[in-house]
């Protein structure tokens, strides 16, 4: 055969791949290629440039050099294997308890006749936004095994003769913790329990079926696609923690594999070729995940939202209205006002938890901070770094959630799996990921140094998250909607500016929120890319932190908490939730 | 509290000093007011500082209203924001001009880069180019003695206790340390990462051997890189002695009035250091000019003033008093050592810290893992 003919077989073999009905693989359209190469470029680089650097063995200055040392020196570091059974535990215990308790309450908030509904959400979403390292400070505070103040008070109660409460411990870890991690799963489950149409309910209850044959065999399946995403970021991040087990964990000996990723990092020069190769686990357990994910979801309907109409009738709970109002506000209250309440008082204290000392109070900490020249400057870049990527990242995950959802491209899925990938690499390292990759693309170098490169870099970390919450809706509205649009005589634009944006626009506008919250409070990402001219607030707390003035770091704490209570409730205002507009 | 004290002293200073800036300024060349002209024109200069925000207040505020020119401060510990200022000049990035920190990460990071400028060109003032305003004169950190400067040379006792726990009397020697009753009442700044805890990690290795470092190991150490932890775990005598921690540290504690106090120094002598205090240049700076102003107006008094102040470490401009740091536990080197001393204990030069910190840190990677 010819070399003619033989390129012309292979062409023939390629456009027969290409064309086989059973790949059903088709060409996508111009935007949905831009979309993929943008997608595939943000979030590929970082991780390739990871991947290739855990084979990087070169000390500074030496030429490049390869090899399999950092992979070796990973994974025979002295108490790796308790590190990773340690994570692991912790990870499936908090995910366990919290799946178990948000789920409830999510119902109890989102399907029952329950009082103070908005009020119960709303202090969910504010502990979910709490930064974890004064919120650890706070339950140190009241749970150390000999000073803590609730472990002192039982004491003196004469109720035990040491403190029973040991915040140092695996249980402590757990509870320092749980806060969060319930949040996350009311937050974002409540508005998946709304969307339920009350017709399926009444139609299992009509069939015979009692209330937990109803949980379990509509509402469980229904909510799979939410229940699953939760579940991924709750793993995601227990496995990513490490403020929380440095400040916990430490001092008993519990270390996990994050905590060893961060002393590799800070080590001098720092380890990356170790900490790459180690951190390749969270690519594992995270392609493990969103294969299960795509394997269950598969091609099983979710929409509850169609043109036929949808019902929302609660539960009536009788006599137990009160007791799950008091059950629910009570956990709310420690989880939220405990922390909130021990952080503004620290700083209002010359040492942050040494209520003993003569004249413990104080204003110095707020009077310093206020005048601090850079506060209202980093304030004005939190603002600025938190609209950008909160609106940029709305405009861009809904896109991409878009494609995912609504077209019949393998493009489509592709970029379903392209978007979970930010979170595979680990807050801590993203950062120095992302820094490799702006440093070696020649488009980022003219806004090097300032506010857009952190906006972009928001926006990737936020990727994940923003773009499986719009596809969660998204997959939630019937394709009738958009056909009957079309049969109206409505062109694509108008079937998305009338019908899927006034329906997706209050989970949009959460997603925004939660994007420029994660801005306001983001340190790992952004610490290696803000520069003086820069630096947000978060990264001025981390400046306060290592100077040793820990109370001007809750001072500024403080403010972030303002901030993010302050957007929470404008979100609210327009009518911010993670599901259609009721 | 601590802020209010330093700006008043700053202010004070300020009044001292800009009459002797003035009539300096007659004795100055033409050369000087064209740099700072064409300092103005370039509007800033961009350091990477020690984290303090201190620091940044009191150099940025003082700086700006000097000269007009801009000051673009990343506070930052070394071994990070090293990395980055390598993988900038890698991809041709020029961001930073200068860098002000500790040595480990700018020996072991920027050095073998080769992405570090002569410093002494930069140069350019009568007060700061003789070495006779300096004690030691000119001291160097790296061996080709031309991109790491020591503006810094203190000893500082870095062994505190709690007295309630421990009392300081009964330390004479390292070998105190050893005694049962402090077992699992030692805590210690992780000597594994480079500063001040892996500095006296190294002192004792270096002063006692192997041997004894194994022993105090087995004295169920509590380890953490967290120094507000340890200062507050010796405070509440969670812990009764801690190591490789500072006055800095423990200053929001002492006043307080907690029950601390640093140790005597023991009979085998403490290390000598320079802390933070070293100046180093990147090449191709974008702001060579504001550079230049910047170099001068740090290395005379009113810098070397503030950078004193802010940081609690002893300058060795001998124009700048530092006898107010004794009451601290810190020994400015020209109020305390000689020069034979100095360079005797000192443990952060290249040479030592090949010598001394890096098999240092290597055995306390090997006894406490890694």
């Amino acid at each position: 055969m010819s070399d003619r003919s033989q390129l012309t077989g292979e062409r023939a073999t390629w456009a027969r791949t290409l064309a086989a009905p059973a790949w059903n693989w088709r060409l996508p359209s111009l935007p949905i290629a831009t979309l993929l190469l943008v997608v595939g470029f943000l979030v590929l680089t970082p991780l390739v440039l990871m991947i290739l650097n855990s084979f990087q063995i070169a000390r500074p200055g030496e030429p490049i050099m390869w090899g399999l040392e950092g992979w070796i020196k990973a994974f025979t570091t002295p108490g790796i294997v308790n590190a990773m059974t340690n994570t692991f535990s912790l990870a499936i215990t908090r995910q366990a308890i919290a799946l178990a308790i948000g789920a409830f309450f999510a119902w109890l908030i989102a399907r029952t006749d329950i009082p103070m509904k908005g009020l119960l959400e709303f202090f969910f979403w504010l502990s979910f936004f709490l930064p974890a390292l004064p919120e650890t400070m706070g339950w140190i505070l009241l749970l150390d095994p000999k000073y803590g103040l609730l472990n002192q008070a039982i004491v003196a109660l004469g109720l035990a003769a040491q403190g029973p409460l040991n915040i140092y411990s695996f249980w402590g870890i757990v509870w320092a913790h749980l806060g969060g991690s319930v949040s996350v799963k009311v937050m974002l489950l409540t508005p998946a329990f709304r969307n339920l149409d009350a017709a399926l309910e009444e139609s299992s209850r009509i069939s015979g079926a009692s209330g937990w044959h109803t949980f379990f065999h509509i509402f469980v399946p229904v909510m799979m696609p939410a229940i699953l995403v939760t579940t991924i970021l709750g793993i995601i991040r227990s496995l990513e923690a490490f403020e929380v087990e440095l400040l916990l964990g430490t001092p008993i000996g519990l270390q996990v594999y994050s905590t060893k990723i961060h002393e590799l990092v800070t080590w001098e020069p720092p380890q990356f070729a170790p900490a790459m190769a180690l951190s390749t686990v969270f690519l594992f357990v995270l392609l493990l995940m969103v294969a299960l994910q795509r394997r269950y979801i598969g091609k099983r309907s979710y929409t509850t939202v169609t043109g036929r109409g949808f019902s929302i009738r609660p539960t009536r709970l009788g006599a137990w209205r009160y007791p799950a109002l008091a059950l629910v506000l009570g956990f709310a209250l420690i989880i939220t006002l405990v922390p909130t309440v021990l952080l503004v008082t620290g700083t209002f204290m010359k040492l942050f938890g040494f209520f003993n000392i003569a004249s413990p109070w104080t204003f110095d900490n707020w009077r310093a901070t206020l005048a601090d020249p850079v506060l209202a400057r980093s304030l004005w870049n939190t603002l600025a770094i938190g609209l950008g990527s909160g609106l940029i990242g709305v405009l861009f995950f809904s896109a991409i959630a878009y494609a995912i959802v609504k077209t019949r491209y393998r493009a489509g899925s592709l970029l379903d799996f392209l978007s979970w990938l930010p979170w595979s690499i680990p807050g801590i390292l993203l950062g120095i990921a992302l820094l490799w990759t702006f440093l070696q693309t020649k488009i980022f170098l003219p806004i090097y140094g300032t506010i857009y490169l952190l906006m972009i870099a928001m926006i990737i970390k936020s990727m994940p998250f923003g773009t499986q919450m719009i596809k969660s809706i998204l997959l939630q509205l019937g394709n009738d909607l958009e056909e009957a649009s079309k049969v109206c005589g409505g062109t694509w634009l108008d079937t998305f500016r009338r019908v899927i944006f006034p329906l997706t626009m209050p989970a949009l506008i959460t997603v925004g929120l939660v994007g420029f919250i994660s801005a306001a409070r983001d340190i790992s990402t952004v610490v290696l890319l803000g520069s003086g001219k820069s630096r947000t607030l978060s990264l001025l707390m981390l400046d306060f932190a290592a100077g040793a003035e820990f109370e001007k770091a809750t001072v500024v704490a403080v403010i972030i908490v303002g901030l993010v209570v302050g957007a929470a409730l404008i979100a609210r205002a327009l009518g911010g939730q993670v599901g259609v507009r009721e | 509290m601590r802020s209010l004290f330093a700006i008043v002293l700053l202010f004070g200073w300020n009044l001292t000093s800009s009459t002797a800036w003035a009539q300096n300024a007659a004795a100055r060349s033409g050369e000087w007011d064209k740099i700072v002209e064409a300092a103005r024109k370039e509007g800033k200069v961009v350091a990477s500082i020690p984290p303090s925000a201190e620091l940044r207040k009191g150099m940025e505020l003082a700086f700006t209203r000097r000269f007009g020119i801009g000051v673009e401060f990343v506070p930052a510990r070394g071994g990070a924001i090293i990395r980055r200022m390598a993988d900038e000049a890698r991809a041709g990035v020029q961001y930073f001009d200068i860098h002000i920190g500790g040595t480990e990460s700018v020996i072991t990071g920027l050095l073998p880069e080769n992405v570090l400028e002569p410093v002494e060109p930069f140069f350019v003032l009568p007060e700061v180019k003789d070495p006779k305003q300096w004690w030691g004169g000119h001291i160097w950190v790296d061996n080709a003695k031309r991109f790491v400067y020591a503006f810094v040379a203190y000893q500082t006792v870095s062994l505190w206790s709690n007295p309630n726990e421990y009392k300081p009397a009964e330390f004479r020697t390292f070998d105190d340390l050893l005694n049962s009753k402090l077992q699992g009442k030692i805590g210690i700044s992780d000597p594994r990462t480079p500063g001040s805890g892996s500095s006296m990690w190294s002192h004792m290795v270096y002063v006692k051997g192997e041997e004894y470092v194994k022993r105090l190991v087995a004295q169920k150490l509590f380890i953490t890189r967290d120094l507000r932890l340890l200062a507050e775990n010796l405070a509440k005598g969670k812990i009764a002695v801690t190591s490789g921690i500072g006055y800095s540290e423990f200053l929001p504690f002492i006043k307080a009035n907690l029950p601390l106090t640093p140790l005597p120094v023991p009979k085998e002598g403490l290390y000598a250091t320079g802390g933070y205090g070293h100046l180093t240049i990147l090449k191709n700076q974008p702001h060579p000019n504001a550079t230049r102003v910047f170099v001068n107006w740090l290395l005379g008094p009113d810098g070397q003033e503030i950078f004193s102040r802010s940081m609690g470490v002893g300058t060795r401009r001998l124009d700048v008093d530092t006898r107010w740091l004794k009451n601290f536990g810190v020994i400015a080197g020209k109020d305390g050592l000689t020069l034979e001393q100095y360079y005797k204990f000192e443990n952060q030069s290249e040479e030592k810290i090949h010598k001394i910190r890096e098999p240092g840190a290597a055995m306390a990677r090997k006894l406490l893992g890694s």
